[in-house]
């Protein structure tokens, strides 16, 4: 008997008494892989917090929070390595069919807010971004906000195409829509509340609605543009954390640095330029249907994503650094300026339709981007939650992009265009780093009769060569006990391998399958994935599937 | 017969589990999964921010916007006085007015009593007015005596008492052009029994502001002219007028990662007949923001010239560093304001800000006399 050493260091992390137990669980249920992650206990009584942007910000800058261990597998993916829909996350790029059309209309239900008077509820008056809540004439609330003035498109319009895109991207986003307000279609609502910035909670009166108006890009005909956020669905509660679980929630049990789309939405922000992807932008609602509660998780505020910065462009910096670096700061002190960091010198492309992002983008490199603030989900990511990130992407295209940024409506077709060949070109170098850094192996299927057939993701997306061979080795599973025993193994050329004989036939037997592949330009795809295969009455299918110990 | 006991399947059999027991119990993922919910279901609590989030958050209501209520405050009473510190209360009002008064004391025991009322904006916010009243108590004021010349060992000090109440108007008719005026009746003691003048001081100012914001920018210019009178009511011996400029440009090089800015301001006093300018009223050079490198308002004349060179750099968004070079003379004529015996100081120091206010720098000078460090809760420029 051979036992690993990867064996005995597992079994050494997870504690004598843990393991001995675990033996007598099985591997895999048989609902195993599990899509859909239920919440099944009543979340009614979540009550609403607010997350201090102060100590958010500094803690996350300066402090590492969480779990302090690293490298720490994510927890919320189900046994094949994929994320399952949930109150946080929908699978749809590369899961479900999308289409230019459908991605246009992401989120939405409707059309925007209804045209009549819209009662002013409250107003949005942290001093720097304008905004407004009202009622439309059918009763729906929605939140307005503005474009700077001589801006116009720059900040309503990457909302709604980001909104677009996060949605494809599986995200749980609010139906933002491009509408045009004309001030005399407001009024002020009997209720209508506004804390300006150093005074105490007061009775909102109209000069207020003028003062906020004028912080906001205007048309020739005196009306507003403006993206229009329809109220989310079920009662607000706050944002959640980048770490750590919602104390007061039971369904939220996997601490969110370790929920992979938490992770990836790293990737995605590095994507984006989404360099405010911090708890202040997310929300969550207390839902009921069918008499049940849960929470439902959204990312919301996309307004200082790819060249916007909400209330003006993009500042240079942002996205190469965060808002404080100490260890560049001694540096920068004792150089006399003679330390130049990149972002001072790399040319940059400036439109008022769509603010200032970086020119030429075939280049850029996703580990190196930054978030204002560091978001603890971002720094666990590991190569397996970049390389699922990836895999998403991938399945954007340019036509979805062109379709997404194109209901930004920026009334300006050049800076649209650099849009969507930004977004391209940072798709591909997204794709380049992350799809090949790992063994990139994926969706293996084992017929009936014993082929075994699957996808390189890196090949596929064209970002490497294809290896010179791959290697399967078979073994039984026994998954209760987890032993396991070799039948054989198997060499190809191509994605196709014919299993040596040997394979179980009994129903309700395992095969493990250890796929890797040869490649000179790719060492890493040395290291194989694990497939593993459940015999049913119709053949092969697969329960497990990791991709990175 | 191999067995391979890898921690794959370790891993895979704990993935979605929180626990091999409570695993054990089910007989399907769903159920491991409700397990696991139901678990956290018996221990919900509120949340509770710990102490650093309660510190941090108090702290951030406190930078990140202007306080209502009580609120400590810290600053600078007379120059000179060294950091002052005491309690501020500040009440906003009426849809952009805001009632602020500071109470403090110096380490030097300089003390300050002050109230300002702004009044809500007029005119769609191109209209603003103050109303002010001042009390302070500088104790020991330095003096050297008058010109340019002056020794550091002619050194003797005065108590300068200003109680000062007033109004100011400014008006902004469109960024970034602003004209302001102000009227104030200005009650002075010097020593005990010293000269006790009393002022009507009038003031106007047109100023050209294009900077990022006053307190604090990586770009622009801010050019502005001032225009005092200071009418003596008793007898009018200790009448003057002074005009002041100022002009100050930032020019930045490579997305500002450095900046040259440079500064020059004069100040000209004019008496009619046999009126004089009272020594404790009169244009100074010395201290943390004019000629750094030397002891508080060191020179003092009836003119004054300064220019001030700095070359900034930037290591991060919140802390600038500068080397600056200062020099001025003070003189009895303007025609005596030339560049010909200039003091110099030269020096280095860091600033510590956010995107719209510099709270604090630090600065070493080093003139003729000695090396000075200065701390001050300003901008420089």
């Amino acid at each position: 008997m051979r036992i690993t050493v990867a064996a005995l260091a597992g079994i050494a992390v997870l504690g004598g008494a843990t393991s001995l137990t675990a033996r007598q669980a099985p591997t895999f249920f048989s609902d195993d892989p599990v899509w859909r992650e239920v919440d099944t206990q009543d979340a009614s009584k979540v009550a609403r917090w607010s997350i201090d942007l102060a100590s958010d910000l500094v803690l996350n800058l300066f402090a590492k929070l969480g779990d302090p261990a690293v490298d720490v597998r994510a927890r919320n993916i189900n046994t094949v390595d994929e994320v399952p829909d949930s109150s946080w996350y929908t699978n749809r790029a590369g899961k479900t069919a999308i289409t230019p059309a459908s991605i246009a209309i992401g989120p939405d239900a409707g059309a925007g807010p209804a045209a009549g008077v819209w009662s002013i509820t409250s107003a949005k008056s942290d001093g720097i971004t304008p905004g407004f809540t009202i009622m439309d004439p059918t009763g729906v609330r929605w939140f307005l906000k503005f474009d700077p003035p001589g801006y116009r498109g720059m900040a309503t319009g990457t909302e709604v195409a980001v909104t677009k895109l996060m949605w494809a991207l599986g995200y749980h986003v609010p139906e933002n829509h491009i509408a045009v307000l004309r001030p005399e279609q407001l009024a002020l609502g009997a209720a209508a509340k506004i804390t300006p910035v150093g005074e105490p909670e007061r009775a909102m009166r109209i000069d207020d609605v003028r003062q906020l108006l004028k912080r906001a890009d205007r048309e020739p005909d005196g009306s507003y543009r403006i993206v229009a956020s329809r109220g989310l669905a079920g009662r607000p509660v706050g944002g959640f954390r980048f770490y750590d679980t919602r104390p007061d929630d039971p369904n939220d049990v996997v601490p969110h640095e370790h929920r992979r789309e938490l992770r990836g939405y790293g990737v995605f922000a590095a994507w984006l330029n989404h360099v405010d992807a911090k708890a202040i932008n997310s929300l969550d609602t207390v839902v009921t249907e069918n008499g049940h509660s849960f929470v439902r998780h959204y990312l919301i505020d996309f307004g200082s994503t790819l060249g916007s910065g909400g209330v003006a462009p993009r500042e240079e910096w942002e996205g190469f650094e965060y808002m404080a670096e100490p260890k560049d700061i001694g540096k920068g002190i004792v150089s006399f300026g003679a330390y130049i960091k990149p972002w001072r010198t790399v040319e940059v492309y400036r439109s008022p339709a769509v603010g200032t992002l970086v020119r030429d983008n075939r280049n850029f490199n996703p580990d190196l981007w930054r978030a204002r603030v560091p978001n603890q989900a971002f720094l666990r990511a590991r190569a397996d939650d970049k390389f699922w990130a990836a895999t998403k992407l991938a399945a954007l295209n340019d036509d979805l992009i062109r379709a997404a940024v194109k209901t930004g409506e920026f009334g300006n077709d050049e800076a649209e265009q650099f849009l969507v060949k930004a977004l391209s070109e940072r798709r591909d170098a997204i794709l380049r780093a992350y799809l090949p850094a790992i063994n990139p192996i994926s969706t293996p299927v084992l017929s009936p009769n014993g082929v075994l057939t699957f996808a390189n993701a890196a090949v596929a997306a064209g970002v490497a060569p294809a290896p010179a061979s791959y290697d399967a080795v078979f073994s039984t599973f026994d998954n209760a006990t987890r032993d396991s025993r070799r039948i054989g193994d198997a060499t190809s050329a191509t994605t196709e391998i014919r299993a040596p004989a040997g394979l179980p036939s009994a129903t309700g037997s395992y095969v493990r399958v250890e796929i890797s592949a040869t490649s000179a330009a790719h060492p890493s795809w040395a290291t194989p994935v694990h497939g593993y295969f459940k015999r049913t009455a119709s053949g092969w299918t697969l329960v497990g599937f990791e991709r990175l110990q | 017969m191999t067995i391979r006991l890898s921690c794959v399947s370790i891993a895979l059999g704990l993935m979605l589990t929180a626990g091999a027991a409570r695993s054990e119990a089910q007989q399907s993922r769903e159920e491991d999964l409700a397990q696991a919910q139901a678990d956290k279901a018996k221990k919900l609590h509120p949340y509770e921010p710990n102490t650093a989030e309660r510190v941090i958050a108090k702290a951030g209501r406190a930078l990140m916007g202007p306080p209502t209520g009580f609120y400590p405050w810290l600053g600078t009473v007379y120059s000179g006085g060294l950091f002052a510190v005491g309690p501020g209360y500040r009440y906003p009002f009426g849809g952009g007015g805001v009632l602020d008064a500071q109470a403090a004391v110096s380490l030097r025991g300089y003390t300050l009593l002050r109230t300002t009322m702004l009044a809500p904006p007029l005119a769609n916010e191109r209209v603003r007015m103050a109303f002010f009243g001042e009390v302070i108590d500088a104790k020991k004021v330095g003096f050297y005596g008058i010109g340019n010349e002056t020794v550091e060992t002619s050194r003797v000090t005065y108590r300068y008492e200003p109680r000062t109440a007033g109004a100011r108007l400014t008006f902004t008719p469109v960024k970034p052009v602003e004209f302001g005026a102000a009227a104030s009746y200005i009650d002075i003691t010097i020593n005990e029994s010293g000269p006790a003048p009393n002022y009507l001081l009038t003031e106007a100012h047109a100023a050209f502001d294009w900077r990022d914001t006053p307190g604090y920018s990586r770009r622009g210019g801010y050019y502005r002219v001032d225009w005092s009178n200071y009418d003596d009511q008793n007898g009018g011996l200790l009448s003057f007028r002074q005009v002041q400029g100022d002009v100050r440009q930032l020019i930045p090089i490579l997305r500002a990662n450095w900046v040259i800015a440079l500064r020059a301001t004069t100040s000209l006093t004019y008496t009619s007949g046999d009126s004089q300018v009272p020594f404790f009223l009169m244009p100074y050079l010395g201290g943390g923001s004019t000629l750094r490198g030397y002891r508080s308002r060191r020179f003092r004349d009836r003119n004054r010239l300064l220019f001030t060179a700095e070359y900034r750099w930037t290591p991060s968004h919140f802390a600038d560093m500068a080397v600056f070079h200062d020099m001025g003379k003070v003189a009895a004529t303007s025609a005596e304001l030339n560049l010909s015996d200039l003091h110099h100081a030269t020096g280095i120091g860091i600033r510590f800000h956010t995107p719209a206010a510099t709270f604090f720098r630090v600065e070493a000078a080093r003139g003729t006399e000695g090396l000075k460090l200065i701390f001050a809760f300003s901008p420089i420029g």
